[in-house]
């Protein structure tokens, strides 16, 4: 006998898969306290980059407010963003426009 | 501060007010129940609207972060505890009857953090300024316009805790990447805000 369970979870699953299939950004804000230095740290850290790229994004979050500082599946920016956290820097993802 | 060959870092003569200020990274670090504390050192990880995002981070992610940040605040009380007096030259001769003695010299401390170490510090001293900062509701401004003296109220008291952390996290940094710093080094300032 049918019931109504199977029809939210299958609701469930086309939601997070659309979630998934979306591009989303990996933000990170300006904040006054955190060291220029400790920023552009982290960003080789967690992203890798060098430090002429990481430097670049440092100096955007500093005179911009925000900046992107990587794009792509929704779980890869969830761990990117936790591991922005875990060094306490204020980022957040946003689902890219 | 000094580089052992062991890679470590060693903060020597120190003034006991600047060893006060040490002791107190862990607990400024730690946010206990401040809400401003706490908001700013678990930020949620997207907006508002994301609202299945936000309460799976709350209750997945959050725990995971607030055990890292305690190990790291652990770590360095560890090494705080390990803070020990330095050597005082001989005491000078005593003059003679009815001359006033000289002061003892004001004892100075010495502090090594170990290389193992350096990032549990660089946590727990970025804990301990952003929720100095969210506390005090230090801006921009306040990290550009330093406050004239310490005596100005406990904010501008704490304007100069952050920064003293700030210079900590500095040398350690450039311990991380390599950069040479000889004995005896004045930090240069902190460049503050991104």
């Amino acid at each position: 006998m049918p019931t109504a369970a199977p029809d939210v979870i299958e609701q469930t699953d086309t939601q997070d898969r659309a979630d998934l299939a979306v591009p989303w950004n990996v933000v990170v804000h300006n904040d006054p306290i955190t060291l220029m230095s400790y920023v552009t740290l982290v960003f080789r850290r967690v992203f890798q980059f060098t430090k002429e790229k990481a430097t670049k994004h440092m100096l955007e979050v500093h005179h911009r407010g925000r900046s992107v500082v990587w794009s792509g599946g929704r779980e890869r920016a969830e761990f990117y963003v936790q591991q922005l956290h875990s060094h306490q820097l204020l980022s957040t993802l946003e689902r890219a426009e | 501060m000094r580089r052992s060959p062991q890679g470590s870092l060693t903060l020597a003569a120190l003034d006991p007010f600047f060893v006060q200020l040490l002791r107190e990274v862990g607990d400024w670090a730690d946010p206990g129940e401040d809400p401003a504390a706490c908001a700013r050192l678990f930020s949620p990880p997207a907006a508002a609207g994301e609202k299945a995002v936000n309460e799976d981070w709350e209750e997945l992610v959050r725990p995971e972060l607030e055990a890292q940040f305690r190990d790291a605040r652990d770590a360095v009380r560890a090494d705080l505890a390990r803070i020990r007096p330095e050597e005082q030259p001989s005491p000078e001769p005593l003059p003679p009857d009815g001359a006033t003695p000289p002061e003892p010299p004001s004892p100075t401390f010495r502090v090594r953090i170990p290389a193992r170490n350096f990032e549990a510090w660089l946590s727990a001293l970025n804990q301990a300024r952003l929720a100095l900062g969210a506390r005090f509701r230090l801006e921009e401004g306040d990290m550009i316009e330093r406050p004239r003296s310490l005596l100005d109220g406990e904010r501008a008291f704490r304007i100069f805790q952050v920064d003293f952390y700030g210079h900590l996290q500095e040398m350690i940094i450039r311990r991380i990447e390599g950069e040479t710093d000889d004995e005896g080094e004045d930090a240069s300032p902190a460049a503050e805000g991104t």
